[in-house]
């Protein structure tokens, strides 16, 4: 009851906050899709930090090398103890909006650890996540495309869980969760079309060739 | 348990919809409730077949968007740079001998990065139409990055045949019993391994340590050879240059319309390395120079290397935590920002709205 009375009184400070001055969105890494790198806002030296987050979570881990901002709200991916976060914050301020928590604390390839979220103009915020899928018609619908690519084989096992990374989204104003992907989609141990670039006699093709694997999970 | 081993680099946002370049060969792109799509691309070695070929080793490289298509690279084994325009489509590639950067567009021009530690040796453009180069820069024209061939065993697809007793009976010769013949029943496919040699970059993926390119209207602007350079960004000349010390590297690079801003490190064993794993730096400082002629106006010592960001006059450090900076005036409410300190607690009791991923909505795997 209490936890609740606080969170209710939290929520009606955040809806007094001042909104967000709106200038030049950094929406995704390098700024933007051809990785210009250049803001149109200007900046007033000298400069003086203004706020700070440190984040730590097992074993040093510190993932904090990317942020993006959109209407004047900052979203980046912060550890606090056994945990990840995706953080919205006011950007001038600091002060948080709305933060979700994500199921990986680590995930194992670094590029994707560090990886920033990323935000569309029209304010949907994607996430990298790892993620334990065990609900049975989600795994029915992954197994059946798993298999719908290997037809030739068959596998025995009955799937209990699905674990794998995945792109998870969330509404840049509310944190509220949209839809997710899971790379399990692709099927089992990646079956997937391959596409070659090619030279030949008569300049560049592309080709298809054969999965590069196939085989029940293991 | 299914455990599927696939991981994505930087995600690059085209309107709705995300790309991204995973740690192995795959394109990926998920425009949510739309479609998605995932295509393994594959840059065959000369007279190898193509299907044991090794696959690509992308390493997460971040793709850029030009002329309709994705710029995509891997600068670690049979290396390519090309320009992917649909799911099975490519408007060209061009064949690498070095390592690259991090690409960035202007106009119908594609610059990048390459060679050498970090792929700061030069900065070259091409034409995004056709991939032709335009102009290079590089005052040391740099040697090929090295490769070595490894041994790794590539699957091959094979059909094997499915033996099983027929109705035809025969009779054993010594002791004259029936027994039934043996027929192929069918076909099953199989994965072979096959040992192929694989050329691997002694140094792979460099663009984890390159800062990066800045296109304006004007200029390009980029690290190379120890210097911060600005060149025309048509033509290549030299416009200025600012020059940095022989164990220094730039992490990130920004622009405003007025200033460039970079953050400068120090290496303690001369090494170039990703920001994430530099464990010790002599001295790091955030730059920021007058876009047209280079000089330096500002600059701050920070404790580690780090990433940049810029917006609503505010510029954003990330070097393992976040660093907000900004000037006068856009210092604010002191009060207002003295509640950032307690922004995570503030934070967890807000968090009403989350649902349980497995409970999500799995719009996308139709």
């Amino acid at each position: 009851m209490i936890r609740a009375s606080l969170g209710l009184a939290l929520l009606s400070l955040l809806t007094v906050l001042p909104a967000p001055v709106r200038g030049d969105d950094w929406l995704q890494f390098r700024h933007d899709a051809t990785h210009s790198a250049v803001s149109q806002d200007k900046l007033h030296f000298p400069l003086k930090e203004l706020w700070t987050w440190n984040t730590m979570g097992p074993n040093k881990h510190r993932p904090l090398y990317h942020s993006v901002i959109r209407k004047g709200w900052i979203y980046f991916t912060a550890s606090e103890k056994q945990q990840r976060f995706l953080i919205c914050a006011n950007a001038k301020t600091g002060v948080v909006k709305w933060r979700q928590p994500l199921q990986a604390e680590r995930l194992s390839f670094t590029v994707s650890d560090i990886s920033g979220p990323a935000v569309t103009e029209s304010g949907r915020v994607f996430v990298y996540d790892w993620v334990s899928i065990t609900d049975k018609p989600t795994i029915k619908t992954l197994t059946d495309a798993i298999f719908s690519q290997a037809a030739s084989l068959t596998c025995p096992e009955v799937l209990g869980a699905i674990d794998c990374f995945a792109v998870r989204t969330f509404d840049a104003m509310t944190g509220k969760e949209g839809s997710y992907f899971p790379m399990a989609a692709m099927g089992a141990n990646g079956v997937l079309s391959r596409v070659s670039l090619l030279e030949t006699p008569f300049g560049q093709e592309v080709a298809a060739v054969p999965p590069t694997m196939a085989g029940c999970p293991p | 348990m299914l455990n599927v081993p696939e991981y994505l680099g930087h995600p690059l946002i085209v309107n709705n919809a995300l790309f991204a370049l995973s740690a192995s060969d795959l394109l990926f792109h998920w425009d949510p409730d739309v479609k998605w799509t995932m295509t393994r691309i594959h840059h065959p070695l000369p007279e190898i077949d193509r299907d044991i070929s090794p696959t690509a080793r992308f390493g997460g490289y971040p793709p850029a968007y030009a002329e309709n298509g994705l710029v995509v690279a891997d600068e670690t084994t049979n290396r390519f740079l090309a320009l992917i325009t649909g799911k099975t489509q490519q408007q060209w590639h061009r064949d690498l001998t070095h390592s690259l950067g991090i690409p960035a567009v202007g106009g119908h021009l594609l610059y990048t990065g390459f060679g050498g530690p970090g792929g700061v040796s030069g900065i070259v453009a091409l034409d995004a139409q056709n991939g032709e180069p335009q102009w290079k820069y590089a005052p040391k024209d740099p040697e090929p990055d090295p490769q070595v061939y490894q041994q790794i065993l590539s699957p091959k697809s094979v059909e094997v045949p499915v033996i099983g007793q027929s109705d035809r009976m025969l009779t054993d010769r010594r002791t004259g019993r029936k027994i039934p013949a043996l027929e192929i029943k069918g076909y099953s496919t199989q994965m072979v391994p096959v040992p192929v040699m694989q050329p691997y970059s002694t140094s792979p993926f460099q663009h984890w340590s390159n800062s990066g390119l800045v296109v304006t209207q004007e200029n390009v602007y980029g690290e190379v050879n120890h210097t911060v350079v600005a060149l025309n960004r048509i033509g290549g000349t030299l416009v200025w240059k600012y020059p940095i010390g022989p164990k220094d590297v730039i992490t990130s690079i920004v622009a405003t319309p007025e200033h460039l801003v970079f953050c400068i490190s120090t290496a303690s064993n001369g090494l170039r390395e990703p920001v994430w794993s530099v464990e010790r730096t002599k001295a790091n400082r955030l730059v920021a120079v007058d876009l047209k002629e280079g000089k330096e106006v500002w600059s701050q010592a920070v404790p580690r290397p780090g990433n940049l960001a810029l917006a609503n006059g505010l510029l954003f450090f990330t070097d393992g935590a976040l660093h907000v900076l900004g000037g006068t005036a856009e210092t604010g409410d002191q009060n207002e920002i003295a509640q950032a300190a307690k922004a995570p607690t503030l934070g967890a009791e807000t968090d009403s709205s989350g649902r349980p991923v497995e409970s999500a909505v799995l719009s996308s795997p139709r």
